[in-house]
């Protein structure tokens, strides 16, 4: 399979790339998870044996067909290119692919992870309270009268529901 | 029958009883609406409080709780995308559409309207049934179970977005998701790792809340949008109650549906969610607006969801089969409370029974119109802004996922899962059969297991087993056909569209 096809170097190619990528973990991921079932005994191997493999093809399948979208649009593409290059004028550019804005939610991605750091560290209520005040503050810029309004009131809300709703935070893993 | 029903009625009627019950409706909206809580929760907070009460007092406060969860979970499904339970899970598909356009109110309005109406119907269902149920039930074996979990699965294909290949292979995956920890039928635990708290699986809540919460409070944060887009509400609660009336013979059959998948024990609110939502789909109309907010794709699983319980009571109090979670602790009162379940529930002690059906349909009415009160000010919620919502999200959806096993096991599953839903929102897999696959992975390996096991070959050839298998092939190739249809018409009127230019 020619996965380094011309139609990966179009502009609209490359915003298939990381289709492209995520169907070949997914192939990797069956391929392990049917390798792990072949160890199971017979009766807890026949279901993960049969859905890995199934699972394996129907991924590869995706590979292939994304690859063949890739050379399709490449070839449109370049066929669009050699157009506007005759009539020597500028054709109207394609919509960025949405690369970019798709990389514009990885520091709220990172904000999530510091969350759970912060949980780790401080617990429920120390760790919320002081990441919801660092993302008010640092992130939307908001006053500190309304930080302060919405701490209070998210502190009071998770004393309430473990009060009355009998629920349990976690606890900090360090002190 | 009728006599002790109106017996009931006079005894529920009571203010002490009545209060009891509206209590119990108070916290099960409570519950319902906090993602990750479900009835199973919501029932074991009030257990403790149950032992020494007044028999009927403390029925009432159970049914109240237990019949409007489903109303309750109708509110993070519609506003935030995320099920609010294990069975308000297919809501999600075309609610969250309907709320992103603008249109939160129309979508709850029908959706507390038609839980209201299954709610009763369930009831009226469990009422007139009771008398009769016993062979219908007890006709049930492994095979048909498993061929039940076969026909959820084969919604993965109706529910693909138009994407088959991957469609289904995201079904497979949920099922690999579903698979970890002890494997059915045989001593060995599969893909933990040898971590402890993958021995018993992922937890549901788990899984929905990571899977739809996490990218869709992303999505919000880097669009900088309300969840309304616009931020202006459009329909109106009473648009969505004229929506429901308009389709009453909808709320009416997926009610139906939604007792009688319920009376069987072991298919989860989860598979009736999903098989009401698959054949709502497949015998409408114009059936390729489903998931782009769609407002019967709401109509038809939340008719269910509330009907459902009612049909769960049956397996529960006749043969002492709780069908989920919820029953099963519902069970455990029943005997704190002095009762014997069994046939007894229909003949000795009757007048509990009857004061449970009308506990299950006064809390109906009760529980959705005290949520289609609330509806225009938490509709209001979808016009602030995704920045200023995110951080409070967050902290709920972590700490709601948190309450599942109270590992901190679930914080982590729920951020990796969360980040793998996000990678697949952003390259456009579909969602929602990881989630079906995940429900369905547990029942279907374990009815085969007992199937092969009981009966060798020859279950296939049951007459039931193969009525579900006709019906799996009929859906699949309906499907299929209707995809093709909405594909050739897309062309044709692409094509149309580029001769009128």
């Amino acid at each position: 399979m020619m996965i380094s096809g011309a139609g990966f170097f179009s502009r609209e190619g490359r915003a298939l790339l990381p289709r492209l990528a995520f169907s070949g973990l997914l192939v990797l991921l069956f391929v392990f998870l049917t390798w792990e079932a072949v160890d199971f005994p017979a009766r807890a191997r026949y279901m993960p044996l049969t859905f890995g493999i199934l699972g394996g093809v129907l991924s590869l399948v995706d590979m292939v067909t994304t690859t063949v979208r890739a050379r399709r649009v490449g070839r449109s593409e370049a066929r669009l290119h050699r157009e506007s290059a005759s009539r020597k004028r500028d054709t109207p550019r394609e919509a960025p692919p949405e690369l970019e804005s798709k990389a514009s939610a990885l520091p709220y991605v990172a904000w999530v992870l510091a969350y759970l750091v912060f949980l780790w560290v401080g617990g429920a209520y120390g760790g919320s309270i002081i990441w919801l005040a660092s993302f008010l503050r640092i992130e939307n810029k908001s006053r500190w009268q309304f930080v302060l309004a919405a701490c209070t009131a998210a502190g009071v809300l998770i004393w309430a529901m473990q009060m009355f709703l009998g629920l349990r935070w976690p606890n900090s893993l360090l002190f | 029958m009728i006599e002790v029903a109106t017996d009931a009625l006079s005894i529920i009627a009571t203010p002490g009883l009545l209060g009891w019950m509206l209590l119990g409706t108070l916290i099960g909206l409570v519950v319902g609406i906090i993602p990750g809580l479900g009835g199973t929760v919501g029932m074991s907070l009030v257990l403790p409080f149950i032992f020494g009460m007044d028999p009927f007092s403390g029925l009432a406060l159970l049914m109240g709780l237990a019949a409007v969860i489903h109303t309750g979970d109708t509110f993070p499904s519609v506003l935030l995308g995320v099920p609010g339970s294990a069975g308000s899970q297919a809501t999600i598909m075309d609610g969250y559409p309907l709320a992103r356009r603008g249109e939160a109110g129309r979508a709850l309005g029908a959706a507390f309207f038609v839980s209201m109406i299954g709610g009763v119907v369930g009831a009226a269902i469990l009422f007139a049934i009771l008398p009769v149920v016993r062979p219908l039930v007890l006709a049930l074996a492994s095979p048909e179970l498993f061929m039940l979990a076969v026909l959820g699965l084969s919604m993965v294909g109706v529910l693909s977005q138009g994407a088959p290949v991957a469609g289904v292979t995201s079904g497979v995956l949920g099922l690999f998701v579903g698979m970890i920890g002890a494997a059915p039928g045989a001593a060995a635990y599969r893909y933990t790792g040898g971590e402890l708290y993958l021995n018993d699986g992922l937890p549901i809540a788990v899984v929905a809340l990571g899977l739809f919460a996490l990218p869709e409070i992303m999505d919000l944060v880097r669009e900088n949008s309300s969840i309304a887009r616009g931020g202006k509400l459009g329909g109106g609660v009473l648009v969505g109650v004229r929506d429901a009336l308009r389709n009453k013979f909808l709320i009416i059959r997926s009610a139906s549906l939604g007792a009688a998948l319920g009376m069987i024990p072991g298919v989860g609110g989860a598979v009736v969610d999903w098989i009401v939502y698959g054949v709502t789909k497949q015998t409408s109309r114009n059936s390729h607006e489903f998931g782009t907010g769609d407002i019967r794709g709401v109509i038809g699983p939340e008719s269910a969801n509330n009907a459902k319980e009612g049909g769960a009571l049956v397996p529960t109090l006749l043969f002492g089969i709780p069908g989920s979670g919820t029953t099963a602790v519902l069970m455990g009162a029943l005997i704190l409370l002095g009762y014997q379940v069994g046939p007894r529930m229909v003949t000795t002690d009757l007048d509990a029974t009857m004061v449970i059906i009308w506990s299950l349909a006064l809390a109906n009415i009760f529980g959705a119109l005290a949520c289609l009160a609330a509806t225009g000010i938490v509709a209001k919620l979808t016009t602030i802004p995704g920045r200023l919502l995110m951080p409070f999200l967050v902290v709920v959806m972590v700490l709601a996922s948190y309450q599942s096993t109270r590992h901190w096991g679930d914080i982590i599953a729920f951020a990796v899962i969360g980040l793998v839903g996000w990678v697949m929102k952003e390259l456009s897999w579909p969602r929602v059969p990881v989630l079906i696959g995940f429900v369905l992975a547990g029942p279907a390996e374990r009815y085969l297991h007992l199937s092969m096991s009981r009966y060798g070959t020859d279950w296939l050839t049951r007459p039931l087993v193969l009525a579900i298998g006709l019906l799996c092939f009929l859906i699949i190739v309906s499907g299929t056909v209707s995809h093709t249809r909405t594909k050739a018409r897309g062309r044709t009127s692409s094509e149309g569209a580029k001769e009128a230019r």
